[in-house]
C-alpha cells in the first residue's frame, strides 16, 4: 500500500518482493486446486458414484491437457494447448453461457407467479430496452428509440451511481477494517 | 502533485488517516457495551431466517464466496463471501450440519477449508466439516466453468441451502435456477449491475450492492462490522451532502 503512496526504491524493491511471494504462493495455491479437483473426482470414480463417467472424462482431459503443457513445453502458448482452448474450451463456454436465454425464460416465469408485480414492472422495462435496440421498435413509435436511449442514460445510470456509491463506501469500510487487522483472529484463527 | 504523489492519492491517504481513528473510536465504544439500532434492512433479516431455516432441515448448506479472486478488483465482494460463509459455518456447526463451500480461485481454498473446520462453539458437539476434502471445493478459475460445476453440485448433491454471496455475473443465472429446479432456501447478493437483475429474478431474497458488506453486522453483531457499518453511512451523508451543495451551486452558478 506504502508503494502506491511513494515511489522511493526501498519500498518499490519491497513491493516487487511481495508481489513475488504471492505469485508463488498462487502458483501453488492452483496445484492444491488441481489436487482437489483430482482427488474428489477419482473419489467418485472408485465408489461408482452416480455420473462417475463425467468424473473419469474430468480427469482423462484435466491429465491430457497437462501432458500437452507438461514442462519443457511453452506451456498454454504451446501450439496443442492454444488448440485446445480455442477449439474446445471457448466454445464450450459459449454454448453454455448461451443456455442463459432458456434459463430466463423459466426465471421470468416464476418470478412472474411468485412477485408479480416487482417481476412484472421488470420485465416490462426490459421489454421497451428490446424493442429500442432492434428496428420493429422505431417501425412502432419513431420516438421508442430515443425513450430507450433516456431510461438508460437517465433513470438507470442514477440507479446504477447510487448502486456504486453504496458499493464504494462499503468497500472503503470493509478495506478499513482489513489494514486495521481486526478482522485477522476471524480468518487465520 | 504533492512531491511526487498525485493530488487524487494524496487525498485518499488524508481520508485514510482520518477514518482510521475514528474507526477504532467506534470500534471501541461499542467494545465498551455501547448500544446502537440498525436501520432495517429486508435482505439481512431474509439472510438470518433462511439460514435458521436450511439448519431446521437437517441437510447440508451450500455456500458460495463468488466468481471473484482474492487480489484483483473483486476481493472485497470476496471478503463479504467469507464473512457470510464464517456466519452459516459457525451455525450449522453448532447445529450439526454440515456446510459445503465451492470456490473459483484456489487460493480461497486453504482460507474456506480454515473457516469451515472452526471448532464447534457448543458443548459437546464436534465439527461435522471435517475432513473438508469434499466439503471446500475448487470448481474451475474462470466463471462458467465454475457455474457448470456448481450447477452439478447444486443438482445432485443433498442440500437444503444455497446462500451465494460475492462478486456474480450473468452466470449467476445457470446456478440459481438449478437451486430454485431444486426447491432450495437460497438468498443471493453481489455487487455487480450485470449480476443483480439475474438475482432478482431467480431469487425472492436477494443482498442488494452494498448490502452484503453487512451480514457481519446486523446478523453476528461483531463490533469491528458494526463500526464500519457506521462509518460507510456517515460517508453516505457527507456525500449526499456534497451532491446535494453541487447540483444547488450549478444550478446557481450555471
Amino acid at each position: 500500500m506504502l508503494s502506491f503512496f511513494t515511489s522511493a526504491p526501498t519500498i518499490q524493491g519491497l513491493t516487487t518482493l511481495f508481489i513475488h511471494t504471492a505469485m508463488i504462493i498462487a502458483a501453488f495455491a492452483f496445484l492444491l486446486g488441481v489436487l482437489n479437483i483430482l482427488l474428489v473426482h477419482l473419489g467418485k470414480i472408485a465408489r461408482r458414484e452416480g455420473g462417475w463417467g463425467y468424473s473419469l472424462a474430468l480427469v482423462l482431459v484435466m491429465l491430457a491437457v497437462l501432458v500437452l503443457g507438461r514442462p519443457g513445453t511453452r506451456g498454454p502458448m504451446e501450439g496443442s494447448v492454444a488448440w485446445v482452448l480455442q477449439n474446445i474450451q471457448i466454445p464450450l463456454e459459449a454454448a453454455f453461457l448461451s443456455l442463459l436465454i432458456f434459463f430466463i425464460i423459466t426465471a421470468s416465469q416464476r418470478a412472474l407467479r411468485s412477485r408479480p408485480r416487482e417481476a412484472g414492472f421488470m420485465l416490462f422495462v426490459a421489454a421497451i430496452v428490446l424493442l429500442g435496440q432492434i428496428p420493429v421498435g422505431e417501425k412502432i413509435l419513431p420516438q421508442w428509440p430515443a425513450f430507450k436511449d433516456w431510461l438508460l442514460a437517465v433513470p438507470t445510470m442514477a440507479g446504477i451511481r447510487g448502486l456504486l456509491l453504496g458499493v464504494a463506501l462499503g468497500t472503503i469500510a470493509t478495506g478499513l477494517r482489513l489494514l486495521a487487522l481486526t478482522d485477522r483472529e476471524r480468518y487465520f484463527k | 502533485m504533492i512531491g511526487d504523489v498525485p493530488i487524487d492519492q494524496t487525498i485518499l491517504l488524508v481520508g485514510f488517516l482520518l477514518a482510521l481513528p475514528l474507526f477504532a473510536l467506534v470500534n471501541l465504544r461499542l467494545r465498551k457495551g455501547q448500544r446502537i439500532s440498525l436501520r432495517k434492512m429486508p435482505g439481512m433479516e431474509n439472510l438470518s431466517h433462511a439460514i435458521a431455516r436450511a439448519l431446521e432441515e437437517g441437510q447440508k448448506v451450500h455456500v458460495s464466496v463468488g466468481t471473484g479472486k482474492l487480489g484483483e478488483n473483486t476481493t472485497v465482494e470476496t471478503m463479504a463471501g467469507l464473512t457470510s460463509l464464517d456466519i452459516v459455518s459457525a451455525r450449522s456447526s453448532e447445529s450439526g450440519v454440515e456446510t459445503m463451500v465451492t470456490v473459483s480461485d484456489p487460493t480461497l481454498l486453504p482460507l474456506v477449508q480454515d473457516i469451515i473446520r472452526k471448532p464447534s462453539n457448543t458443548p459437546g458437539r464436534t465439527n461435522p466439516n471435517w475432513p473438508t476434502m469434499r466439503n471446500a471445493r475448487f470448481m474451475g478459475p474462470g466463471a462458467i466453468a465454475y457455474a457448470a460445476g456448481t450447477m452439478d453440485i447444486l443438482e445432485h448433491e443433498p442440500l437444503t441451502g444455497n446462500i451465494m454471496v460475492g462478486a456474480f455475473g450473468p452466470e449467476f443465472l445457470l446456478m440459481g435456477e438449478s437451486s430454485a429446479k431444486e426447491d432450495l432456501i437460497q438468498v443471493v447478493g453481489t455487487t455487480n449491475p450485470q449480476g443483480l437483475p439475474y438475482m432478482q429474478l431467480a431469487s425472492e431474497q436477494t443482498l442488494v450492492g452494498e448490502e452484503i458488506f453487512a451480514a457481519g453486522a446486523y446478523i453476528s453483531r461483531w463490533s469491528t462490522h458494526l463500526a464500519s457499518l457506521i462509518l460507510q453511512d456517515v460517508g453516505r451523508l457527507v456525500i449526499v451532502g456534497v451532491i446535494f451543495v453541487g447540483v444547488v451551486l450549478r444550478t446557481i452558478l450555471g
